[in-house]
């Protein structure tokens, strides 16, 4: 019985209580002078470095000094307390991290005094090093990765559009997403002979490095096959052969075109392959699907792909992924009526500047960031 | 662009009176200058502003190639002067902000008729044969303080705080939103300010300039206070019996009586 009631005696005695509260308490002028401090506060901070101490300020490191001076001081005086500062105390035991709690009376009265609450918070600090730290070390990783991306992305598609004689050529790419990954689509324009070039627009099944590699498998797959022969559909059936071989299950569409130029003229020789056919674009304005569709790469052992032929006659020839037409609001599709509607408005714009508009607008037409790859080529007979 | 909302300024007092432009230093906002202001306000026409990337100011306006020098904050005040075509103005600057104001003053002295430096320094790092009072390591711990105090910082909170900063009702939310920054300006603006050198622009300023020294300033100690003194060519000296960084804060009444002996 005495013991309990003795016990319960000491747990309501505020002095007792002030003296071992679960958190240091201190009371300090505005200067830092130190006018009160609870036991709890003395022991954290150890029987040497608080002796030698008069002022608290003295307890903080020069950078939290310069904190406080900057930016506890003065909400002390403006709105009366501060919370959750964290800074380091000089104790005994080395540098202690701890969050401070402070309260004034009357704010902007320098003779009131200020009431401290510090609670240590190593265990707190440490974790939140690690976490500021890993935070740091994520960006620093999105960043290479960022970079990595574009810079295998840049390797898919020609660094710039080359003059072709006679003909007008634009083209426009746009990253899925936030770009942060590379995309399948590619898309390639070379030289096979004096008066023939070859244009490939291209996407491979997947995203990431893997598709990378194999876009740049196909890309050059073609390149090589258009070299020894003028039998594009022959280049794709080699494709097909390589993909299969490979064994590794990778796909991929493309589209074709041999241009050459004779007596004036352009002709186009062109095939796809499981690729949407281009848009042929008159100088009317009028838009037309050109060409027949073919089997995806990759796929079927028997595929059998066929060429098409047409003559530009100052028409604009817009060849593309699927990203263009799948681009997609709600249930509507870009390709639907927006795609062959802005065509027929704009195909007049010089090549380089419709690529632009065509991707932008496929962009824009959907309700948040790229779902796909866009990748647009456009062709014009310059006469 | 729109100055007077890019630097959130606000103006009171006597409207066709001699105008004060008040300029708050690192870490705060214009509400560094509550307690002073009113003892002006019937003389005089009162201008407050916050610097770009503090307070209410417009954050997206933040440019790290012209805030990277204490130059562009400079050109933000003459441009504050111009569009409110305030002349013969009395120039008071809390901290670094007492340097914003030597360098416009030297760009355009025929603007001011007074410069009021509250705790200047023109140099916060030590060099050879000068004590700014910190080593540069020091400095660095700042930005380190600095940091471990932003993780309470939520960007989405940010928005809220810039764009309601006089709303009590949101009074939990907005707890030390006067002294509230996006964590990168914050650091870059520390750096800026505490690792600046205008020791050079001092005696260029020929504006008769009142130096206001406090007491026991860990940022500018006594003998920054003097050394700024000595080198403007038209000074006057006064040292406060308050004590700490910010004697608008802790001793708006000692402040407001130098300023008016001066003026």
């Amino acid at each position: 019985m005495t013991s309990a009631g003795g016990a319960a005696g000491d747990s309501a005695d505020p002095g007792r209580r002030y003296e071992r509260a679960p958190c240091g308490l201190a009371t300090i002028r505005h200067d830092g002078g130190i006018v009160a401090a609870n036991a709890t506060l003395r022991e954290m901070i150890g029987e040497a470095a608080w002796n030698g101490t008069s002022r608290f300020h003295d307890l903080l490191r020069i950078g939290d000094r310069i904190f406080w001076e900057t930016h506890v001081g003065p909400l002390l005086e403006m709105q009366g307390h501060v919370r959750e500062i964290a800074v380091e105390l000089s104790t005994d035991g080395g540098p202690l991290p701890v969050l401070l709690n402070a309260r004034t009376e009357r704010p902007g009265d320098p003779s009131s005094t200020i009431d401290v609450a510090v609670f240590p918070a190593k265990d707190r600090r440490s974790y939140e090093t690690e976490l500021l730290a890993a935070r740091k070390q994520a960006e620093l990783s999105e960043a290479h990765a960022r970079r990595l991306a574009t810079t295998l992305q840049e390797s898919l598609i020609p660094p710039s559009v080359p003059a072709i004689p006679g003909l007008e050529l634009g083209a426009a790419y746009r990253p899925a997403g936030t770009g942060a990954d590379v995309g399948g689509d590619f898309y390639d324009f070379f030289r096979v002979t004096r008066s023939e070039w070859c244009i490939v627009v291209g996407d491979v099944c997947g995203k990431g490095p893997a598709a990378a590699t194999v876009a740049a498998l196909a890309r050059y797959t073609i390149r090589g096959a258009a070299m020894e022969s003028n039998d594009i559909a022959e280049g794709l059936q080699t494709l097909n052969s390589t993909l299969l071989l490979d064994g590794n299950g990778d796909m991929c569409t493309a589209l074709v075109a041999r241009i050459s130029r004779a007596a004036g003229r352009h002709t186009v020789k062109m095939a796809a392959a499981g690729h949407p056919v281009p848009l042929l674009v008159d100088e009317a304005g009028t838009v037309a699907p050109a060409g027949r569709h073919g089997v995806l790469l990759g796929a079927f052992e028997d595929a059998d792909h066929r060429s098409d032929r047409l003559e530009l006659r100052g028409g604009t020839l817009v060849m593309f992924t699927d990203g263009v037409v799948e681009a997609r609001r709600g249930e509507e599709f870009f390709g639907d009526g927006a795609f062959p509607k802005l065509l027929a408005a704009q195909h007049g714009l010089p090549p380089p500047e419709l690529a632009a508009l065509i991707a932008d607008s496929a962009t824009t037409f959907q309700d948040g960031p790229n779902r796909d790859d866009i990748a647009v080529v456009v062709l014009r007979d310059a006469g | 662009m729109d100055v007077l909302r890019r630097n959130n300024v606000h103006v009171a007092g006597r409207p066709e009176a001699q105008p004060m432009l008040f300029a708050h230093g690192y870490g705060c906002d214009q509400n560094m200058w509550r307690y002073v202001t009113p003892a002006f306000e019937e003389d005089y026409r009162i201008v407050l502003f916050d610097h770009v990337g503090a307070g209410g100011s417009d954050v997206a306006a933040y440019d790290r190639q012209k805030y990277g020098s204490l130059e562009g904050y400079a050109t933000d005040i003459l441009e504050i002067c111009e569009v409110l075509e305030l002349e013969h103005v009395v120039f008071v600057g809390h901290s670094v902000a007492a340097m914003m104001g030597a360098i416009a003053a030297k760009r355009e002295p025929d603007r001011f008729a007074r410069l009021v430096m509250v705790g200047p320094s023109p140099r916060y790092i030590d060099d050879d044969g000068y004590r700014g009072g910190f080593t540069e390591p020091q400095i660095d711990e700042l930005l380190t303080s600095l940091e471990s105090n932003f993780l309470g910082w939520s960007s989405q909170m940010a928005p809220v705080i810039m764009g309601n900063p006089d709303r009590p009702e949101l009074g939990e939310e907005l707890t030390n939103s006067f002294c509230r920054t996006d964590p990168e300006i914050a650091a870059h603006f520390a750096e800026v300010t505490f690792k600046s050198d205008n020791r050079d622009d001092l005696q260029a300023v020929t504006v008769p300039t009142l130096v206001m020294q406090c007491s026991q300033d860990l940022i500018a100690p006594e003998q920054v206070g003097q050394y700024v003194h000595d080198r403007l060519p038209a000074s006057t000296y006064v040292k406060l019996s308050a004590t700490g960084h910010c004697p608008n804060l802790s001793a708006p009444d000692e402040t407001a009586q130098a300023i008016k002996a001066f003026l």
